[in-house]
């Protein structure tokens, strides 16, 4: 399954943007330099962009733009940690993931109580309370996905990575996929769920500096 | 000793510093750091050599010098020529003279009075140019003001307000001779907002509004709301969208 992708005409076209707006951006990093998809076509060199993502980022970058300056829209939407720690209690009350999924995450560790934990962590649980809201994996398989991802997020697998669960036979195995490429599996293998780390990281910010109520 | 947190650092005549972190760093004559440096000011007299990176709050180069790593400060001045093999960000940066980078540059007002040659993307809020340029990658600049002396080239332009021109009183005469060493710049592709080109050679340009001057020879312009061309420029085909 190979991403959709649009071309720089077209994105232009559909979001109404101007060529000056779109390359301010990207000077401000608001777009990644690897969304630049340059391809050949019969009328010279063409820009393409992942569709979905460009989309959904110019789509946030419009309506957040008179509220944000694009300097803290970039923080946003790097992909790096965001500053912030939080108790648990305040992780509850402010709703930014389900109680399961921090009991979860607290079992697994060894340390008695961890009142503050850091973005990294919090991240960590976000992810794991996506994947147990949708249904897809079991209590179980969320130990299992804490434990790899304590293991190799974000050290080995760096942070522009994505997830994917895969089973076969009814066995699960969770992926890591640095630089989140594509991964081609035996035909038996489904892949169950996919999830991409820096949008993660993008939805949790938006969670935890409180613009997107849940 | 414990006392002074920072030191600062003097090279005259020929000499070798570790790297680390300094308040002010001068080298008046040949000066090597053999690692990391980090400072509030550096000046370079003569010439400095380094393998690693630097960092700098100011930079000033006089001379010759040449950084292996990474160069970042607030802002860069290089009167004479500095050549950085890694990338160099600066909020400030003016080229007097000539600079070689082998990554990219990125930082909010770029002035060239000279030339600057990059492998990479060159990203400012603000470009004027009096000189030349080359520019392996994208130049994305909010303002581009180029007034050239010699040849411009880039691999793709783009940005809000673009204007091209060549320096007046250039010597044209040489570009009879050898086509490389005109007066014009080549570009694969320029989009932008507001555009206004002259002596310019690219296939294709994309804006709002587009004025295509004298010289040009562009394959094909795209644009929106206006665009004039000088009769003594050659258009392949201009499409309104």
């Amino acid at each position: 399954m190979t991403e959709e992708l649009i071309s720089k005409k077209e994105l232009l076209d559909v979001t109404g943007i101007s060529y000056g707006q779109l390359y301010r951006w990207k000077r401000k990093n608001l777009i990644p330099e690897q969304w630049f998809i340059r391809k050949s076509s019969f009328t010279g060199q063409e820009t393409f962009f992942p569709r979905e993502k460009i989309l959904q980022r110019i789509d946030r970058i419009l309506n957040m733009k008179d509220d944000l300056s694009l300097d803290a829209l970039a923080d946003m939407f790097s992909p790096s940690p965001g500053e912030s720690s939080m108790s648990v209690g305040e992780i509850l009350e402010r709703n930014i993931v389900s109680s399961v999924s921090i009991n979860l995450y607290l079992e697994t560790m060894d340390s008695v109580q961890q009142p503050i934990l850091g973005f990294e962590k919090i991240l960590i649980i976000y992810v794991l309370d996506k994947l147990l809201r949708s249904g897809d994996i079991s209590l179980d398989e969320g130990r299992l996905l804490i434990r790899t991802l304590e293991a190799y997020f974000p050290e080995k697998t760096g942070r522009e990575c994505g997830i994917r669960l895969t089973r076969k036979m009814g066995v699960a195995a969770f992926l890591l996929v640095p630089g989140d490429g594509e991964v081609y599996l035996d035909s038996e293998v489904k892949t169950v769920a996919r999830l991409s780390m820096p949008a993660c990281t993008e939805e949790l910010k938006l969670r935890m500096s409180g613009s997107e109520g849940s | 000793m414990s006392e002074q947190l920072v030191r600062d650092l003097k090279i005259n005549g020929l000499g070798q510093a570790a790297g680390g972190t300094y308040g002010k760093v001068s080298i008046d004559g040949i000066g090597t750091l053999n690692g990391d440096t980090v400072c509030d000011l550096l000046t370079v007299n003569g010439s400095l050599k380094t393998k690693h990176s630097i960092q700098g709050g100011e930079i000033r180069i006089n001379g010759n010098s040449s950084v292996g790593g990474k160069v970042g400060s607030g802002r860069l001045r290089v009167d004479g020529m500095l050549k950085v093999d890694g990338d160099v960000r600066s909020e400030r940066m003016d080229i007097n003279g000539m600079l070689r980078i082998g990554g990219g540059a990125a930082g909010d007002t770029l002035e060239i009075d000279g030339s600057l040659k990059s492998s990479g993307n060159v990203e400012f809020e603000t470009v004027q140019v009096y000189g030349g340029f080359q520019v392996g990658g994208m130049l994305n600049a909010g303002t581009l003001e180029l007034k050239m002396a010699a040849a411009c080239q880039a691999r793709e332009i783009g940005g809000e307000r673009i204007r091209v021109a060549a320096k007046k009183g250039s010597r044209k005469l040489l570009g009879l001779f050898t086509s490389s060493l005109a007066i014009r710049l080549t570009a694969d592709v320029i989009e932008g907002d507001d555009i206004v080109l002259e002596d310019t050679k690219a296939d294709v340009v994309r804006g709002n509004r587009v004025r295509i001057g004298p010289g040009c020879e562009i394959g094909v312009v795209e644009y929106r709301h206006a665009y004039e061309a000088d009769p003594k420029a050659s258009v392949g085909k201009a499409v309104q969208l």
